[in-house]
């Protein structure tokens, strides 16, 4: 059977294409299959399986295809969008002038997000947040001594630049609502102000001062340029109670929510002050409230709810910046109001101080050798009498600071007199006696000239209020 | 043979295709023309072969092994194109030549192998289209195309039985007819011989 298989096949193997039929019978079924392509979806799975971009060599040049990677094009696609669109922003917004990536923190984070700020007074805010950021990039580079006038010329005129687009949007705002326009002023101002007081302290240099030492000149001219009023502009009129009362709320809420948040991250003391100042603005809001309710002095209510708008954005101001908070006090930001009692408190011990002080000076005449001291002691006595006896009769507590402060303060002066005096005057056993008695009583007396002072020691909110600040406090309600 | 399911594997299927075509054009077409002793209409059966089956893998439908399905495509067209011509049809043949289970001896391998062995070959292709379609599909299919029993049975769709037996007989026929030329070739060369000598007398 071998053998006839061998010779079968032997003799089969004769029957076989030819060359050019066989050429002509694969063009013909490529032909067909050309015409007859597998259906996309089939492609489709089959790229997806193989993972990779295949050429088919199996079809003639004009037919010849070319599979374009889709899936990866969009793989790869998304990983780079998320990279540029995610990652790099992300790192940007940790950026500093001079940075490579400040370009991309300034003019592509800043700009899609004021892109996406609807509304002008979300606008003003927007700004006034920008403006908070230039200063503090270019506070950050004045603590590192990277601060070069370039920089510092190019930060104030972006706080410039800032400020005025938050003018043009308050007054933009103002043609349609003028109460919100104002409040968005108030607000502005007192971002600005907050700023104005931090940097006012860093840039408090000789202008002889050269480099870093006068870090921050330029930028602290552009920021008081801001606060400056334009004289051609209208005073604006109170806003209306109901919007005020409404900014309050959503200020006072925030206020909240950040002390909550600093809750652990700062010192019991400085978590303290805070809801100090909350307490005050409280206050604050319950005396507006109870002037609103009689129409005489509602507009009283009104102007209240001003200031507690103001005192609430510097107090928002103080906690979100770091480096505000780095600068000033809180203290110096929002000072203390006081209650009824805490001014009848001061008002004692302002009192017993000018009393001890009368006392002291009435004992230094008697023992004092210089005519001429002795007539200026005596005319400084009547004088600190006759305040005491005014400030017995002044019922407005702003108006007894002033002048207590002034009495206080010349009490002081004569007090130094008298100590000068008493060193000079040589020491009698007699008189050493009355010199340590007088030495006793300069001693108690202390206080008097360190009444102006704070008392740290207390944890009593009078003590801790300087006769500086209440001075300022006064000057505000006044 | 066939995937009768649509499936997502379809990885280099126009490849695989191609490579097919290059493996077997050749003996598809040499079983074709063997069959119908037709060489144009050989090349068209292989075309429609191969056209079918693209349309087939088109369809979505997986093909594991091309050899045997396209043989069995081949072998179906094959069939339609005798039942065109109408000569006569595979039925008929099959009734005419009474295709049974067959003896002991017809399925037996050691007789189709001496048989066989009795058998010149080159004379048995000279006479392979006088032999019919029944027998020289199998005889092709086992002695030219070298496929096996079972192969042959998923092509036929008959039962290896059938399929042996008529092997068995498509040799024994052949043999048949082998030893018919011969003896004509022999009768006409004693013949021719005679007349040689009638003529030199």
């Amino acid at each position: 059977m071998k053998r006839f298989s061998e010779q079968l096949h032997k003799k089969s193997q004769t029957v076989k294409l030819k060359k050019s039929e066989q050429a002509d019978l694969r063009e013909r079924i490529v032909s067909y299959m050309e015409y007859h392509p597998l259906p996309a979806a089939m492609k489709a799975a089959e790229v997806s399986k193989t993972k990779k971009a295949t050429r088919s060599t199996i079809f003639t040049d004009t037919f010849a295809h070319y599979a374009i990677p889709y899936q990866m094009l969009f793989k790869f696609g998304s990983v780079a969008a998320v990279f540029v669109l995610v990652f790099i922003p992300f790192m940007a917004e940790r950026s500093v002038p001079g940075d490579t990536l400040y370009a991309v923190k300034v003019q592509f984070n800043e700009e899609v997000r004021g892109t996406l700020t609807w509304g002008s007074y979300e606008k003003v805010e927007w700004e006034t947040t920008l403006l908070n950021r230039r200063i503090s990039e270019a506070r950050l580079l004045a603590d590192e001594g990277l601060l070069t006038e370039e920089v510092e010329a190019g930060v104030a005129a972006a706080v410039k630049v800032h400020s005025d687009n938050a003018k043009r949007e308050i007054e933009v705002l103002r043609a349609s609502d003028a109460d919100e326009a104002t409040i968005a002023e108030i607000a502005f101002d007192s971002s600005l102000s907050v700023q104005a007081q931090a940097f006012g302290d860093e840039a408090a240099v000789p202008a002889t001062a050269t480099g870093t030492a006068r870090a921050g000149m330029m930028i602290s001219d552009a920021i008081g340029k801001s606060l400056e009023k334009n004289p051609q502009t209208e005073i604006a009129a109170v806003p209306a109670y109901s919007k005020l009362m409404a900014r309050v709320e959503q200020n006072t809420t925030r206020v909240r929510d950040l002390r909550d948040s600093l809750a652990g991250t700062v010192s019991d003391k400085d978590l303290a002050d805070v809801s100090r100042r909350i307490e005050d603005i409280e206050r604050a809001i319950l005396v507006a409230i109870e002037l609103s309710a009689d129409e005489p002095t509602e507009l009283d209510a009104r102007i209240a709810l001003t200031e507690v708008v103001a005192r609430t954005q510097k107090l928002i101001m103080f906690m979100t910046e770091l480096d505000v908070r780095e600068q000033v006090t809180i203290e110096e930001v929002v000072p203390v109001v006081l209650t009824k009692d805490e001014m009848n408190t001061d008002r004692s011990n302002r009192t017993t101080k000018l009393t001890a002080a009368i006392t002291r000076i009435e004992a230094a005449i008697e023992k004092v050798e210089s005519p001429a001291i002795e007539e200026k002691l005596v005319a400084v006595n009547n004088q600190l009498a006759a305040s005491l006896e005014l400030q017995t009769t002044i019922e407005d507590y702003k108006a007894f600071v002033v002048e207590s402060d002034e009495s206080l303060e010349l009490a002081a002066d004569a007090l130094l007199l008298v100590d000068q005096e008493t060193t000079k005057t040589p020491e009698a056993p007699a008189a050493e006696t009355t010199g340590t008695s007088t030495a006793t009583t300069t001693d108690s007396a202390v206080p008097v000239a360190t009444s102006s002072t704070p008392v740290a020691t207390t944890s009593d909110p009078v003590a801790t209020t300087t006769a500086e600040n209440t001075q300022t406090e006064v000057d505000e309600q006044s | 043979m066939a995937g009768e399911q649509s499936t997502d594997n379809l990885s280099g299927h126009e490849a695989r295709f191609l490579e097919a075509y290059e493996l077997y054009n050749d003996a598809l077409f040499r079983h074709a023309c063997m069959r119908i002793s037709d060489r144009e209409k050989a090349i068209d059966l292989v075309h429609d072969t191969y056209t079918k089956v693209w349309s087939y893998v088109r369809k979505g439908y997986e093909i594991e092994q091309f050899r045997p399905f396209l043989y069995k495509v081949l072998n179906n067209l094959i069939i339609d194109t005798y039942r065109k011509k109408k000569e006569s049809s595979l039925d008929a043949l099959l009734d005419i030549e009474g295709v049974d289970e067959g003896s002991f001896d017809e399925l037996s391998e050691s007789s189709v192998e001496a048989l066989a062995a009795t058998i010149d070959g080159r004379k048995a292709f000279d006479l392979m289209d006088d032999i019919p379609d029944v027998y020289k599909e199998v005889l092709i299919m086992r002695f030219v195309d070298g496929l096996g029993p079972k192969e042959m049975s998923e092509l036929t769709e008959e039962k290896e039985n059938v399929i042996s037996v008529r092997i068995h007989r498509g040799l024994k026929l052949l043999r048949q007819k082998i030893e018919a030329q011969d003896e004509f070739a022999d009768e006409k060369r004693k013949a021719a011989a005679r007349k040689k000598a009638a003529d030199k007398k």
